[in-house]
């Protein structure tokens, strides 16, 4: 078990270093570098662009920059955001509670949803209930999910105004008891965390629904039903407890999709998170923060990984010999 | 004998586009830099097609695959949806008479009802809605075939090379793939979008291809294993074949059938993709459509003009399912035994 993990955070601490990597050179073979991004609108004079890269140690040869950024992430100093002249990590600590509230949200709904339809589906393989719901799921994921989003909106929203349209509290939030903050988050939670679990939740019935058949052709059904168990439990006892397992790596693969997915929601709902932080520093050209932002992503799809195999592991006795 | 046929069709597009240029301008107004993609919506596929199926007429099993193919309801769905629309992108101008970029009357005729007049209504700006989603199609589907090429290109090399050369190259292509997968796709655009700003066609294309290959080279790296400890390839060895027979004769055709199933899938994701981008406002350019920029274009009007953000939407989804559907069934027809 030991080595397995210490095989594993190795392998976790690869990754992260060639994604941060990437982001350094993605960083330095683009047009300009820092100073002239820092300066793009006003006009300085050379002098002050020249103090600007000696200070932040642009003018020092690439690899020992390449050394510094690298000690830097390891110590966790993602460096200054150039717009809004505070730290990185400040920025991304600070929109980070938001996502995590929404990504959790939505990845209960999608694995939720996604195990009752696919075992529905399995457990009835070819019938025009299958069928029905093979059409649905694909329907779903082939919706592209900031328009999903836009159409719960001025449905849910508009229309019918059972949920408000857009950021995470409303304006008299501060204002509120404390129940009453609690049933404000969630009311501005519902569409969302809707839009994002639902779009998660076809891509997870298609891949169990794969699982649960798989199962059902398995000998140990053909003994559950020949010593005369009822069909629910057959189901529910026999086959879904076996096919739950491929969903636990299921859902450390999930985590990039949804971080990209909450990028979109975030934006449409104006939900201030780490996708919306991202978004608004592409638009002022703040590369620190959105190369921080992605890392951190990546960071965090990492850990997912390992925690997802960690479980795995815990729950197949067959993964605990070796 | 396929790569003649690719000679063949790409030398006679050419052709036709030097000796008839009112073809070529019907084909790139308004947008420009889109006329290949407009030409290789329809010819590439069915060039390359036709060229697989010639190369292997007579065989029993493409005979086999191209049976279950017309009779599986959902190809000829997906195939049917993935013409029209196809057709539709190329004969835009033919369709609507509108300039999709064309502002008649941006105070009387901004945001019409859909009417027999615009099908599809007018947007903000009193474009017609119709012409722009027609005239997006060639923008958003011929992104999504130049990307979803490169992306089958460069996933196989990367598969084949760490599959068949093994050990160190082998564990740091695996590595480079594995941190492709971890960072959210949409991030690492974002971030290439705010280091070089604006992108024209060719270079969204190419982004979008070179940061879609990871999953398909893990595909063909498994296979490349899995056919390494096969017979035939011992003997092919033995026979001291060269390394180019090798990949072009022995492992390329086995694994036509995971790459044509990633690809027919990709197209879809690839337009998802860029759609979400240009809904972010870092994809296609304005004024010139494409269907995500036209919904970001809407969402200020979503309230009082919603058939804006509807259209396109619908568009995309089309797409999707229709490429979905041709995904699926050719993995079932390709793999019949892993139904």
């Amino acid at each position: 078990m030991t080595r397995f993990l210490v095989r594993r955070i190795l392998h976790s601490v690869a990754i992260v270093f060639i994604v941060a990597t990437i982001t350094f050179l993605l960083v330095h073979i683009a047009p300009g570098d820092p100073a002239t991004a820092q300066f793009r609108d006003r006009p300085v004079s050379p002098e002050i662009v020249a103090q600007y890269r000696r200070d932040w140690g642009l003018d020092r040869p690439l690899y020992q920059q390449y050394l510094s950024y690298l000690s830097n992430i390891a110590r966790g100093n993602l460096g200054q955001s150039f717009s809004l002249n505070r730290p990185v990590s400040e920025v991304v600590l600070q929109a980070l509670p938001n996502t995590v509230f929404l990504a959790v949200a939505a990845l209960g709904i999608s694995f939720a949803v996604g195990i009752v339809i696919g075992t529905a589906q399995g457990a009835t393989p070819n019938s025009r209930f299958d069928h029905t719901l093979t059409a649905a799921t694909l329907a779903v994921f082939s919706m592209p999910i900031f328009w999903f989003g836009l159409m719960m909106m001025l449905v849910f929203g508009q229309w019918l105004g059972w949920f408000p349209v857009s950021g995470a509290t409303s304006p008299v939030y501060s204002a509120l008891p404390f129940l009453g903050r609690v049933a404000d988050r969630l009311h501005h939670l519902v569409l969302p965390a809707l839009t994002l679990g639902l779009g998660g939740s076809a891509v997870v019935a298609r891949f169990h629904r794969a699982e649960i058949a798989e199962a059902f052709a398995q000998d140990f059904i053909r003994t559950a039903r020949a010593k005369g168990l009822s069909e629910r439990d057959v189901v529910l006892r026999h086959a879904l407890r076996n096919a739950l397992l491929p969903a636990i790596t299921m859902l450390g693969l999930s985590l990039p999709v949804l971080f990209s997915g909450a990028v979109l929601v975030e934006h449409v709902f104006a939900w201030h998170g780490m996708g919306l932080a991202a978004f608004d520093a592409v638009a002022r050209r703040d590369y620190n923060v959105v190369t921080a932002i992605a890392l951190f992503g990546a960071i965090m799809v990492v850990i997912g990984n390992v925690v997802a195999d960690l479980a795995y592991r815990r729950v197949d006795p067959r993964t605990r010999a070796s | 004998m396929t790569r003649w046929f690719l000679i063949a069709g790409v030398s006679g597009a050419l052709l036709v586009a030097v000796r008839f240029p009112r073809i070529l301008e019907l084909l790139t107004t308004p947008a420009p830099g889109t006329v290949l993609p407009a030409i290789g919506a329809l010819a590439l596929p069915a060039a390359a097609f036709a060229g697989w199926y010639w190369s292997r007429r007579g065989h029993s099993s493409t005979q086999d695959v191209w049976g279950r193919l017309i009779a599986s309801k959902s190809f000829l769905t997906g195939a049917g949806v993935v013409a029209t629309l196809g057709l539709a992108a190329l004969l835009a101008p033919v369709l609507t008479s509108y300039n999709p970029n064309a502002q008649p009357d941006i105070l009387g005729a901004a945001t019409l009802r859909p009417s027999w007049a615009h099908p599809f209504g007018t947007d903000f700006f009193s474009r017609d809605l119709l012409s722009r989603v027609l005239y997006g199609a060639r923008w958003s589907l011929g992104i999504a075939l130049v990307a979803v090429t490169l992306l089958v290109v460069v996933g196989t090399a990367a598969g084949i090379l760490a599959g068949w050369a093994g050990g160190i190259v082998d564990a740091v292509v695996m590595r480079i793939v594995d941190a492709g997968i971890a960072i959210p796709r949409i991030l690492l655009l974002l971030v290439i979008a705010a280091l070089w700003g604006n992108l024209n066609f060719f270079a969204l294309a190419t982004l979008l291809g070179l940061t879609g290959w990871f999953g398909l080279s893990r595909i063909v790296r498994a296979e490349v294993l899995s056919l390494k400890q096969r017979p035939f390839l011992h003997a092919a060895r033995a026979l001291g074949i060269s390394r180019r027979r090798m990949v072009t004769h022995h492992l390329l055709p086995n694994l036509a059938a995971p790459i044509t199933v990633t690809a027919a899938l990709g197209v879809g994701n690839i337009v998802l993709t860029e759609a979400s981008l240009s809904y972010l406002g870092v994809g296609a350019p304005p004024p010139d459509p494409g269907w995500g920029n036209i919904i970001r274009e809407s969402t200020s009007i979503i309230l009082s003009a919603p058939w804006v953000a509807f259209f396109p939407g619908v568009a995309i989804f089309l797409t999707v399912v229709g490429f979905s559907l041709i995904g699926d069934s050719l993995r079932s027809a390709l793999n019949p035994q892993a139904r």
